[in-house]
């Protein structure tokens, strides 16, 4: 019987020598363990009111707005994003006399990471266009000139905001 | 080999900022291939439900700084958008869109898939959306694919509807259909208890 335990005790003493001999050559060399990480890319636009009101003004005077639109553009893309904005239709429209102002009235005035002034249209304005992973802030200034003698009405008109990756 | 995946997005929307945010994922397919089928994941980042609609667009020409390449609502023949072009998207809820894509036309080595919320009407006002897009070009023998084409983006505001108030429409339609049901149960019912007494 006490034989036997010590074969055992033998046996498995030279079998854990064995592991460590195979084992050992491999933990002291250190090998390396190759790690990959793969970051989906994506774009975003966010903080849009949805509504912007110009202030009733009257004919021949100009509406404006402060700070009338305030949002951010981002893409972790390594080339950048594209931001256009396009004019739903080509003029504002009261919905009771037909009356239109002309999108040519409508001034947006970029104040932040793109700086520039523009009558948006239906056929789109390019606002900016990044070459890089990065976010930036856009702040607009609006305004309307109301043509002389325009017909008195709520006027009416949209403008979409498109960011595409590079 | 180890591989850990790890997506993530650009920016995220700010705790208690704007409601509105829309992201596109990934923001471009730089070497796509005919004949092969692409997901892209929208992502609504805002804290109301948009309702979204889907296009598909191939950008033609180059006219400059601000020439406009592409217009949506012109739909190649050869690229396709599996599953409705427009649905609703709850506030943080993602939806994977399938494109698939044909034979790209030799001249045409762009395809934009863009994703714009449409707002209801507003009278007196100008109401403003936003979108986000994904640009799949085809690697051709002699092309260089065009980056930082801009897209004109056609969204025309929906109408005022009863989801507006906050009821959606697919729910309008469910509770609609509900009314019917509980209707009929109740004729039925009234002319069962006619006839026992």
């Amino acid at each position: 019987m006490r034989n036997a335990i010590s074969m055992a005790l033998g046996l498995a003493a030279a079998v854990a020598a064995l592991l460590v001999a195979i084992a050992g050559p491999a933990l002291a060399a250190g090998s390396p363990v190759s790690v990959n990480a793969v970051v989906g890319e994506s774009v975003t636009i966010t903080g849009l009111t949805g509504t912007v009101s110009f202030p009733a003004t009257v004919p021949g005077q100009t509406a404006a707005i402060t700070g009338a639109e305030a949002y951010t553009v981002g893409t972790n893309d390594q080339a950048g994003y594209t931001l256009t904005t396009t004019a739903g239709q080509p003029a504002f429209t009261d919905g009771g006399s037909g009356a239109t102002i002309p999108d040519s009235a409508w001034v947006v005035t970029e104040t932040g990471a793109h700086t520039n002034a523009y009558n948006p249209t239906t056929s789109g304005f390019t606002v900016g266009t990044t070459t890089g992973a990065g976010s930036d802030s856009y702040s607009e200034n609006w305004s309307l000139a109301i043509p002389s003698g325009q017909v008195a009405g709520s006027y009416t008109n949209s403008l979409t905001y498109l960011a595409i990756g590079n | 080999m180890l591989t850990v995946i790890a997506a993530t997005a650009a920016t995220a929307a700010l705790a208690g900022g704007p409601a509105f945010g829309m992201a596109a994922s990934p923001a471009a397919y730089d070497a796509a291939l005919p004949h092969h089928n692409y997901t892209i994941r929208v992502t609504n980042l805002g804290t109301r439900a948009e309702r979204v609609r889907a296009a598909l667009t191939t950008a033609t020409s180059s006219t400059g700084v601000n020439g406009v390449g592409c217009s949506l609502g012109r739909s190649p023949a050869w690229a396709s958008l599996a599953g409705p072009a427009a649905f609703r998207l709850g506030p943080h809820r993602s939806r994977t869109v399938l494109i698939r894509v044909g034979s790209a036309p030799a001249g045409r080595s762009e395809l934009v898939a863009a994703f714009v919320a449409t707002r209801p009407h507003s009278r007196g006002a100008v109401v403003t959306s936003g979108g986000v897009g994904t640009a799949l070009r085809f690697a051709q023998p002699g092309r260089t694919a065009h980056a930082g084409r801009p897209c004109a983006a056609v969204a025309a505001p929906r109408p005022p509807a009863t989801s507006d108030a906050g009821l959606p429409l697919e729910a309008g339609g469910g509770a609609a259909a509900l009314l019917l049901v509980a209707g009929f149960i109740v004729v039925r019912h009234r002319r069962r208890g006619r006839m026992t007494t």
